[in-house]
């Protein structure tokens, strides 16, 4: 099974500060991916001048579109303007991949614009699975769930993440976005183990991974992208990839952006473990 | 931690994202919230006390859990306020942006997938807000911010073939329709706020960051291939292009013009038309069908 179509090896996240760079330059990248929300303009409104720039970089690069507001999670029913304009947007951008995050980020019309954790239980997934069952019909296409960080849990969640995880994709036969920093974050602020999430993992869903950097404050995590991935998170990557094989991986740097050749440098930080790990002959040769 | 009564129930997703919602949006912060004082609240505690459903535990405790998001969403929703409004926070002031900030999100939390959306209100409220009495300019500029965003934001009709104009019958062109770009916007200001969208880059030390004197101020934004563009244009083209915007065609704008300064009017047109076809302003002119 293809869920990933032309999107190989390690992209990067298009971002305002690099689109001159991007579009001037035509620099030497796999693939991008884009924050949707971005891209489907203000309410009633379309997507503008972001969206004329995408459609540029969409005639030389394969794009994946990752949105942050489809709120799976919320109790609130789901939003059909936004679907539809989601549907619209990938109708024109024909993206490879289409994905969102496995959490709630509103509820009662009001949105919070957060990645906020649902409970581990059988409320939950059916809840879930029957929304992306139907965003999936909508949209007439499969979409990756990703893991999210999260700095708090409940005493009522039945089962570790990963499970919820594994069985939500399972039963609404969605793929799963892999974030690996998103993991380590959340291991450390709730004290399990990272590689036992991957054990937990089936191989056959996952169809793109996330790489990021985070903050510290006193032994606790921040998912705030504004650093380089951290060592912990290339171990943890390189797990990965033994057992997931070299699943499209993305860099995202979302503040304090550095300049496009340093993220190159990240993304070839990731596709040199991908080659490793998948070919090491390649990896000896190169070193020889 | 606060006295709690232990739910026995765990709750329904329903009444779990209720609770944190009104935990995390509370303006007051994560202590009021918890300690309970109602009156002080924006809003009832939806369903008491369901703090004991949190898990506890190492590194940090409940209470801070909760403040990550709780001080995340208050960040969020700002770092977009003062990115979309960057002129504004630099006529006020970090600290009294922040607190106009706090008081119009617990007026107009955001309710769209599309936090862009955040800021629609915000000139509308800036004008009803006790600021405004100081500095009775914030209006227009907000006006102005949210206006450059807006055209941002829209999408462009293809470029006008000047071609085409040129095969146009001089009789017909009383009753042509100049379709304008669906970027433009037309502003009709008591201040001249574009002094300060100049300056908006500069350090808050350098230049002047308030106005003391109305002085009417019309302003004509579109886009181009490039950016946004923010041209101040004189009393007779700001009404002639306001008629063509109404779908009137040239003849009857020039009719309605002809109340103003007909001379000035009829002297000009030519001059503007050439400068909106060649800027974009103008899309298309079309012409009714025999």
């Amino acid at each position: 099974m293809d869920r990933t179509g032309r999107c190989r090896g390690v992209g990067l996240g298009l971002r305002t500060v690099h689109y001159d760079h991007v579009l001037s330059h035509r620099p030497a990248v796999p693939w991008f991916e884009v924050i949707s929300e971005n891209y489907m303009g203000p309410r009633g409104g379309s997507g503008g001048r972001p969206l004329e720039i995408l459609e540029r970089v969409r005639r030389d690069y394969p794009v994946a579109m990752h949105g942050v507001s489809l709120s799976i999670g919320s109790a609130d029913p789901l939003n059909e303007d936004y679907l539809k304009r989601l549907k619209a947007l990938a109708g024109r951008i024909e993206p490879e991949i289409v994905s969102d995050h496995l959490c709630w980020t509103g509820r009662g019309g009001e949105n919070l614009h957060d990645l906020l954790p649902l409970p581990y239980n059988e409320e939950a997934i059916g809840h879930v699975v029957s929304r992306v069952r139907k965003v999936q019909d909508f949209l007439g296409r499969r979409i990756l769930m990703e893991n999210v960080s999260s700095y708090l849990g409940y005493r009522h969640s039945e089962m570790p993440e990963w499970e919820f995880q594994a069985e939500i994709a399972q039963r609404a036969d969605c793929g799963i976005l892999l974030d690996v920093n998103n993991i380590h974050v959340s291991a450390i602020n709730h004290n399990f183990d990272a590689l036992d999430y991957l054990k937990g993992i089936p191989t056959g869903r996952v169809g793109q991974m996330h790489l990021a950097g985070y903050s510290e404050a006193d032994g606790f995590l921040i998912d705030t992208h504004d650093h380089p991935v951290s060592d912990p998170v290339w171990k943890l990557y390189e797990a990965a990839i033994e057992r997931f094989g070299p699943v499209p991986t993305l860099i995202e740097w979302d503040d304090k952006i550095p300049s496009f050749k340093r993220l190159q440098q990240e993304a070839a930080r990731a596709q040199k473990i991908q080659n490793a790990i998948s070919d090491p002959r390649k990896e000896t040769a190169a070193a020889l | 931690m606060p006295s709690q009564t232990q739910e026995k129930k765990p709750p329904r997703l329903s009444e779990l994202q209720d609770w944190l919602r009104w935990i995390f949006t509370e303006p007051r912060g994560i202590d009021a919230a918890l300690e309970g004082a109602e009156k002080t609240l924006r809003r009832t505690e939806p369903k008491p006390r369901l703090l004991s459903w949190i898990a506890d535990g190492p590194p940090i405790d409940v209470k801070h859990r909760l403040a990550v998001y709780a001080d995340g969403y208050f960040m969020r929703l700002l770092d977009s306020l003062d990115s979309d409004f960057k002129t504004m926070r630099r006529a006020l002031g970090e600290t009294p942006f922040r607190q106009l900030v706090a008081d119009y999100l617990k007026a107009h939390p955001s309710n769209s997938p599309n936090i862009g959306d955040v800021g629609e209100a915000f000139p509308s409220f800036i004008r009803s807000h006790d600021l405004n009495r100081h500095f009775p300019f914030l209006g227009d500029l907000a006006t102005l911010e949210w206006s450059f965003l807006e055209c941002l934001q829209a999408t462009r009709l293809p470029p006008l073939d000047p071609v085409s104009l040129q095969k146009v019958n001089p009789e017909a062109w009383p009753s042509a329709r100049l379709v304008l770009d669906p970027t433009v916007r037309l502003l009709d200001l008591e201040w001249p706020v574009h002094k300060l969208w100049k300056r908006r880059d500069l350090p808050e030390t350098k230049g002047g960051r308030r106005l003391k004197r109305p002085s009417r101020q019309r302003l004509l934004l579109f886009r181009d291939d490039d950016w946004v563009n923010i041209h101040p244009i004189g009393t007779m083209e700001f009404l002639m292009l306001q008629e063509l915007l109404k779908g009137r065609t040239l003849g009857e704008a020039c009719l309605k013009l002809q109340n103003h300064d007909p001379k000035a009017a009829t002297a000009e047109l030519k001059s503007w038309f050439a400068g909106w076809t060649s800027s974009g302003v103008v899309k298309r002119v079309e012409f009714p069908k025999l």
